[in-house]
């Protein structure tokens, strides 16, 4: 498949799931009930939005069946790497259910000394510094001064 | 005369040691912020947030507005010297900022910009005083009616200056409003699209929302492709601009304070369209339009005034009616909530030290950034030679103490970690994350007023086209909409961009 060919069905899924997504807000605020006009319940509101949407995600998806120009602007996503953006989504993840766990200090160590390690990577020592340092810095600032109570989980300070 | 006894009140409130500090910071952060690229100023306030929960709402609100017009003024140093906007309000300024500093002209560049930016906040904080309590007053008169269509206004100026497609933009619109709608419905209690979350009970929060499609999705689109800073070394000497160059700046500097002020207060235009309509002003007024891009002052002195004057105007709306006009100002909004101020008409007669406060923060602010910057540019530059491995990491780890400091609730981080990744496929397919937040913080504003404006009608739409104010904000927002379809196609709106 030519790479056109290609943006264009990606485009297309992007008009499907706007298309998907607003059908589902149509049904689930029906279920939360509409109300009356004089009276609007829970559901009218997201109902309207959600109306809206579907008649202009269709309109998209005629339209983009039709042009062609806006696709080439793209970047090629061959050339990109696109492995980066998972890898920092998952370590976002990750720190998000170990926080509470392990604690800000530690999991902000282990977080900045894996991203240096991974997404661009640095030296042990280099990772291991930056690291400790940004994790010490950032601790003082937030918990010490600005008293934000972020968990110190297992090192209990 | 009262407004001067205000003001007199407003600089004892700026002038005690703990708010002068706070200003100190946010103008400093602000000017950090507008120097690095891909964080501004919606992010920078969305990371800091949580801090201010743990300062008085007054200092909580100098802090945040420095930051916001800080951004301003730091965006443009990038812009002269190493032709990177920090800031989208910049992108002009690079037009020929950048040219003078290659001509070796970096000095009176960086010089009017920040005598231009000074001057114009300092007019335009007049007109804000003067402005935002008439206003307010008017306002009173407004119902629920005439709020929902003003949002309505705001909304569609957001969708035709946004880019890409109309179509695009409004489906972003409505996207907003629905996320909006997540949480317990005011109105009844009902939870909405809840689904058994806790997390979801509260709503989505703008927060989350703002660092994720800002903060994150900027990381994610840098670190995909192999980033690689080029910095030239200029020779910064003599800052103060010459005879010559005053002759000629100080005409841009007035018509850059009014155009910034006045587009800047109109929601949905935000910081960055009234850049571009000054240069292009300044551009038809010249007698050399020719050689603008090629180093001329009044290029960079417009622009420089006009969105430091915008962001100013800003305020206005925020201020006196409680409707934000872009990201950074539904963030002090929201600033002023979480310390239980209720933003509307009533909010400068009800806690007339945060206003008038931050008007008189707004000049100390403005003095502090002339006094402080220019002999700090030189750090500015070193910090933009920070390799990006290092950016980065910090700019995720302060995007992750935003998020969760909000409510100390780690599914907060999953929520901006989603929305970072909507960002960035919304930034691979063209659209544009503006009038999705505006959308997002209006949001239950606008179901509010609706609801009201059903219930005072019992059941008639009329009610939006009878009541003059509300009709003829309806009737201008449906000609923007629709203007596309009558005028040649996207002109105005591409011209605006193009600066032409």
């Amino acid at each position: 498949m030519d790479w056109t060919n290609r943006m264009r069905r990606l485009f297309l899924y992007g008009n499907l799931f706007f298309l998907l997504f607003s059908l589902v807000t149509c049904v689930e605020s029906y279920r939360l009930k509409l109300g009356t006009i004089n009276a609007p319940g829970p559901g009218f509101f997201p109902f309207g939005a959600g109306l809206i949407m579907l008649i202009l995600s269709l309109v998209a998806l005629f339209q983009s069946s039709r042009k062609k120009n806006d696709v080439e602007k793209t970047t090629r996503l061959e050339q990109l790497r696109w492995w980066n953006i998972v890898i920092i989504l998952a370590a976002v993840i990750a720190y998000a259910f170990s926080l509470e766990k392990i604690g800000f200090l530690i999991n902000t160590f282990l977080f900045m000394c894996f991203l240096l390690k991974v997404v661009e990577p640095q030296t042990w020592k280099t990772a291991i510094i930056g690291a400790l340092i940004t994790a010490v810095a950032a601790n003082l600032i937030f918990n010490v001064i600005f008293q934000a109570q972020i968990p110190s989980g297992i090192l209990g300070f | 005369m009262d407004v001067l006894k205000d003001l007199l009140f407003g600089f004892g409130v700026s002038f005690q040691p703990m708010n002068l500090l706070y200003c100190f910071f946010g103008v400093l952060i602000g000017t950090l912020v507008g120097v690095l690229p891909g964080v501004g100023p919606a992010t920078a306030l969305s990371m800091l947030l949580p801090i201010t929960f743990y300062v008085p709402p007054v200092s909580a609100i100098i802090l945040l507005a420095g930051i916001t017009y800080g951004a301003m003024y730091g965006g443009s140093t990038t812009s002269i010297l190493v032709n990177i906007p920090g800031e989208a309000a910049s992108v002009v300024t690079c037009l020929d900022g950048y040219q003078m500093a290659r001509k070796g002209r970096a000095g009176p560049a960086l010089g009017i910009s920040a005598f231009g930016s000074f001057i114009a906040g300092t007019i335009t904080i007049f007109f804000l005083i003067f402005l935002a309590p008439t206003l307010a007053s008017f306002a009173l008169k407004f119902g629920p009616p005439e709020y929902f269509a003003l949002m309505v206004l705001g909304l569609s100026i957001m969708v035709y200056l946004a880019k890409g497609s109309i179509v695009n933009a409004l489906i972003m619109v409505c996207f907003g409003l629905i996320l909006g709608t997540i949480g317990i419905d005011q109105m009844t209690g009902v939870p909405r699209f809840v689904y058994n979350s806790n997390t979801l009970m509260d709503g989505i929060g703008l927060i989350q929302v703002v660092v994720g499609l800002f903060g994150v999705s900027e990381v994610l689109i840098n670190v995909e492709t192999t980033f690689k800073q080029e910095i030239f070394e200029t020779k910064v000497k003599g800052l103060l601009p010459n005879r010559e160059d005053w002759r000629r700046s100080i005409g841009p500097i007035g018509r850059g304070s009014i155009i910034g002020f006045f587009l800047g207060i109109i929601p949905g235009m935000s910081v960055v369209i009234p850049t571009f309509v000054s240069y292009a002003i300044e551009k038809k007024l010249s007698k050399y339009p020719e050689k603008f891009g090629t180093g001329m002052i009044e290029g960079v002195a417009g622009p420089e005034s006009a969105n430091n004057a915008a962001s100013t105007g800003c305020l206005v709306p925020t201020l006196s009616l409680g409707i934000p006009t872009g990201a950074s100002t539904a963030l002090l909004l929201g600033a002023l909530m979480i310390h239980g101020l209720r933003p509307g008409p009533l909010l400068i007669k009800e806690a007339p030290e945060v206003f008038w406060g931050l008007v008189a923060s707004l000049y100390v602010g403005n003095v502090m950034l002339l006094v402080l910057n220019l002999p700090l540019i030189g750090l500015w530059v070193k910090i933009l030679k920070i390799p990006y491995h290092f950016l980065f990491t910090l700019i995720l780890l302060l995007c992750i103490i935003g998020s969760y400091t909000t409510s100390n609730n780690p599914y907060d981080l999953i929520i901006m970690a989603i929305f970072g990744l909507i960002g960035y496929l919304m930034k691979k397919f063209n659209y544009e994350a503006a009038p999705l937040i505006l959308a997002l913080v209006l949001c239950p504003m606008m179901e509010k007023a609706f609801r009201r404006s059903l219930m005072i009608s019992e059941g008639g739409l009329d009610i939006f086209f009878t009541r003059p104010i509300s009709a003829s904000f309806l009737i201008v927002a449906l000609l923007i909409l629709l203007s596309p379809l009558f005028l040649k196609k996207k002109r105005l709106r591409e011209d605006l961009r193009a600066g032409d």
